[in-house]
């Protein structure tokens, strides 16, 4: 199986369960969970269902493309179930199938693991999926988002798209996996993964990227002022990858680390506490 | 008597949960079926990932209730002539009986009419539709969740709900789920929906589907799986019962498969392997004769393997890429001496107020050399001060950055692998003993020592920090590190004055604290005294006597406890209670006096005359014994003096008129209460009239 197997096989499937596909964002994020499909529409009353590939930059988990499983950057596969359903399990399990996985053949467990992201004020209660040993899936029951109790509770389902393929295709190294019949993963992204590890751990500008994420951040504020959520979280998500280069960089102490993550947190709080307004209804 | 079969089907639920819950269903039941007054018998539960279950034989109808309601005092209640008032009869209107059924009854507060209620006992049915449910939100999980527009909260999804009485469903609703007569098999091996109509038909139906119900058979299974694979392997299985047991708890169909890797791995150090396939994947390993690890792993899977080679490949790959990357660390970290990591510990921070791990490490050197000094080992001196700069510097490898469970061990390999001699490898490695309270010590003496100088620094930090435990919370494991330090000086007989200790080691910060030094000593020390407290307890020591030791100034815990072992030998036996009878009357005069001085020739009668004789007696053998640690044989002499006692408060009067008299007399009672208190305080043991 090629890699664009794998997302062209989910996107059917979800698609076929009348989700929206939907595109990447178009800003550096660390996870799916941080494009505004899943932040702003995990919020609130309304019904969402939502499935997307989301490009995700993890500066300190670059390895210069000499790791076989590290990368700097990865691609997840991101499913957003509001409300959960009650057969969200056996949802997920039949998806499984769409890629030629059947989970009567395969060693399938729900292993306790629960996910917390700091910067978005949210949190979850679920398990990583382990199929014969392996992670594949974080699978998370959205307890919180922005500092705000959610109400209906979304399910978030988080596929490795990386992983998956090589434990298809029986590959140890992720840069040997194919992404089609003519292209290998390597060929189509090594430079980059060599390039902005480099970048992030040795070049990268500190004192830029200091006053970029003091400057981001004052454009948040003014943006939440105005009442202008959507553009205003954006600023966020620029502020929370300046933060993550800086502290690649090792720029940042422990001291510091703590109260950028306040700043960057108190943004998006704000920004949700606004959106679930009942007057402003902005989406 | 009917039964009852309740089953909630659940998402997966955390091991961790399932430990707590499998106990904690049945004790909650009984609990609610007590206080609602039904009558029940054989509650038994079981727990799996998936359901929690709960089963008992209970009495068709609940208890009546004989119940007496008081009402307004006579005074209010029936005027001068005994005839009731408005008041009186409002009252026998709310109880719903006539006046004439009232009574008066006495209280401490006077007389009161009161109405005799029976409550008449309803139908089992109705009740356990009722409390069934207070039952489950009853039910304690480490982390609770919310999954429905209701807001229940419980540890995952609840799905289905089996809830039979007497073969019949009692209908109740819980988050939007039904209550209905069937359950449901394995995942992948199991129907979905399955009638049940009684206990034994639903263990029976669930083995049919995939499922092993109880904890206990699943632990078997799986022990014995390991045996047979282990065997098949031509080794043994490296046992681990708290593996075993998570894993039973993490599936409902345990079957073992063994896989393998590669034996070139085997030349890495075996506490990375196991670390690998323990700590990250849950695997059991394998050992040869000789202890060796063999090449193999068994994991449990939740399901029969249909294709046991397909399983097998993938745990095989994990395995794989996780070796390679500890064989990769384990390289590349050797290429770099410890001696030359030191100056990273300089830019390595410890806490944010007690600066880097350098500071750290010059703080355990001044601890270290302050506690040689005490317990008489300066001759370690240069070499515990050396393994104290080397301590942390793995901190820096890539190893532990990894693996940071390895720390301390992997200081101590790589230690070896520079070729140090065992004694310093040893004492690095085993830094970080005793982890949990039933840990072994470091196996050598200066190991002891670094681990308790980094113990006596963390604890001062935690209470320089304000991190000090109070009750369920113990953010810096302080009393875990605690119980270590405490453990490691009683094994070693490493005579600790932690008083002096403490004051020292206290006195090397320089930032604000929240407590006064004399507050953080007095905590600290107070902790210590807990966790002696707690050892001891362990090994069957009873409270009073733990008291009896401790009411009195002992030099070291060492000392402390051979006395307690002495004293608690004897605990049961009539001598000590009778000196302990003995103490308590002399307590009780000499408590508030001051010191008076004794003169044997103002000695009067009999008794005094024998108590003095008696104690001058053995006075020199118990000082000597107890200058020599010779506690069991000062005991046995001590105790002598028990009827002598006795028999003085029998026949003398302390509290005489006279003053010359009687103060001569409680002097006499000091120097005894003097020199036995240098054993313990006998006043405090508990004896039973």
């Amino acid at each position: 199986m090629y890699f664009q197997d794998l997302i062209f096989s989910l996107q059917r499937f979800w698609a076929k369960q009348g989700y929206i596909i939907q595109q990447p964002y178009d800003i550096e994020v660390g996870a799916g969970t941080m494009h505004p499909d899943t932040f702003f529409r995990v919020l609130g009353p309304d019904p969402f269902q939502v499935a997307y590939v989301q490009p995700s930059r993890r500066p300190a988990d670059g390895r210069y493309g000499q790791n076989p499983n590290r990368l700097y950057k990865h691609y997840q596969f991101q499913v957003i179930l509001k409300p959960a359903p009650s057969n969200i399990q056996e949802i997920y399990l039949e998806s499984l199938k769409s890629f030629g996985i059947d989970p009567a053949e395969h060693d399938v467990r729900f292993e306790e693991d629960n996910w917390e992201s700091p910067t978005l004020g949210a949190w979850g209660i679920g398990w990583q999926v382990l199929v014969d040993g392996l992670e594949i899936t974080q699978f998370t029951y959205f307890q919180q988002a922005g500092g705000i109790d959610l109400n209906p509770i979304s399910g978030e389902i988080t596929y490795g798209l990386e992983r998956i393929t090589a434990m298809i295709t029986g590959k140890e190294n992720v840069f040997a996996l194919h992404w089609n019949q003519n292209w290998t993963y390597d060929k189509v992204r090594l430079q980059e993964e060599y390039q902005f590890s480099k970048y992030s751990f040795e070049t990268a500008d500190i004192n830029l990227h200091f006053q970029l994420l003091n400057q981001y951040e004052a454009e948040a504020k003014r943006l939440i002022e105005e009442g202008l959520l959507r553009p205003a979280y954006d600023y966020c998500l620029k502020c929370s990858h300046a933060f993550n280069v800086l502290e690649a960089r090792g720029a940042i102490s422990v001291t510091e680390r703590t109260g950028l993550i306040a700043r960057i947190r108190n943004l998006v709080c704000r920004i949700a506490a606004a959106y679930t307004e009942p007057v402003a209804s902005n989406a | 008597m009917p039964e009852l079969l309740f089953e909630l089907g659940c998402e997966e639920i955390p091991a961790d949960d399932l430990f707590v819950l499998t106990a904690e269903i049945k004790r909650v039941a009984a609990t609610v079926f007590e206080s609602n007054r039904l009558v029940f018998a054989g509650v038994e539960s079981e727990a799996t990932p998936r359901r929690l279950v709960l089963r008992a034989d209970i009495e068709s109808m609940q208890k009546d209730l004989r119940e007496e309601k008081l009402g307004p005092p006579r005074r209010v209640a029936v005027d001068q002539n005994g005839t009731p008032t408005p008041a009186g009869l409002g009252f026998a209107k709310n109880a719903g009986l006539t006046f004439k059924k009232l009574k008066f009854v006495t209280t401490p507060k006077g007389e009161y009419l009161a109405a005799q209620i029976l409550v008449k006992g309803r139908p089992a049915a109705k009740v356990l539709k009722e409390v069934v449910p207070s039952i489950i939100s009853q039910l304690p999980f480490h982390k609770f969740m919310r999954w429905e527009s209701g807001g229940f909260q419980f540890g995952r999804p609840i799905r289905t709900i089996l809830f039979l009485y007497g073969g019949k469903v009692i209908p109740i609703e819980i988050t939007g789920v039904r209550s209905g007569k069937y359950t449901f098999g394995h995942r992948f091996m199991g129907s979905k929906k399955i009638p049940v109509q009684s206990y034994e038909d639903y263990k029976i139906r669930l083995a049919e589907n995939g499922v092993i119900l109880r904890f206990e058979d699943r632990m078997d299974v799986i022990r014995k799986e390991l045996s047979e694979h282990a065997q098949a392997a031509r080794g043994s299985i490296k046992q681990d019962e708290e593996l075993i047991r998570i894993m039973a708890n993490e599936v409902e169909w345990p079957e073992v498969l063994t896989g393998s890797f590669p034996a070139s791995f085997l030349e890495l150090p075996q506490e990375i392997l196991i670390n690998a396939m323990r700590k990250h994947q849950k695997y059991f390993c394998s050992v040869d004769a000789k202890g060796n690890l063999l090449s193999v792993f068994h994991t449990v899977l939740n399901t029969k393997a249909s294709k046991p080679n397909l399983i097998r490949l993938g745990h095989e790959r994990v395995l794989l890429a996780r070796l390679r990357d500890a064989e990769f660390f384990w390289n590349e970290d050797r290429k770099t001496a410890l001696e030359a990591r030191r100056p990273g510990l300089d830019r390595l921070t410890y806490h944010e107020k007690l600066g880097s791990y350098s500071q750290k490490v010059e703080r355990m050197k001044r601890i270290a050399q302050s506690l040689l000094q005490q317990v008489g080992e300066g001759a370690l001196q240069q070499t515990l001060t050396e393994l104290i700069d080397f301590s942390k510097v793995d901190l820096l490898t890539l190893m532990v950055g990894e693996f940071p469970e390895l720390q301390g061990k992997m200081c101590g390999l790589y230690a070896r692998a520079e070729g140090r001699d065992d004694p310093f490898w040893q004492a690095l490695y085993d830094q970080y003993l005793p982890v949990s309270a039933e840990d072994p010590v470091p196996r050598n003496t200066i190991g002891a020592l670094l681990s308790l100088a980094d113990r006596i620094e963390v604890l001062a930090s935690g209470f320089v920090l304000n991190m000090i435990p109070t009750g369920s919370k113990d953010p810096y494991a302080l009393r875990r590190i605690s119980t270590g330090a405490m453990k490691i000086a009683l094994e070693y007989k490493l005579h600790v004055d932690f008083r002096t200790q403490f004051e020292h080691a206290l006195s090397l910060y320089s930032v604000n604290t929240k407590l006064t030094t004399g507050e953080m000593l007095r905590g600290v020390l107070e902790l210590m005294q807990g966790r002696f407290r707690y050892l001891m307890e362990q090994q069957g020591v009873a409270h009073d006597t733990l008291n009896a030791i401790l009411n009195t100034e002992n030099r070291s815990y060492v000392e402390a406890q051979e006395k307690t072992m002495a004293l608690s030998s004897l605990s049961n036996s009539d001598d000590l209670k009778s000196l302990a009878r003995g103490f308590k009357r002399i307590n009780n005069i000499i408590f508030d006096q001051p010191q008076h001085f004794f003169d044997a020739d103002k000695l009067q009668q009999d008794g005094e005359v024998r108590l003095h004789r008696a104690f001058s007696d053995i006075a020199f053998r118990v000082e000597q014994n107890i200058q020599e640690r010779q506690y069991p044989d000062a005991l046995e002499i001590m105790v002598t003096l028990g009827p002598e006692i006795d028999n003085f408060f029998d026949e003398v009067m302390v509290m005489t008129e006279n003053p010359e008299l009687r103060n001569n007399r409680i002097a006499l009672l000091q120097q005894i209460s003097e020199l036995y208190r240098k054993m313990a305080d006998f006043s405090a043991l508990q004896i039973e009239l």
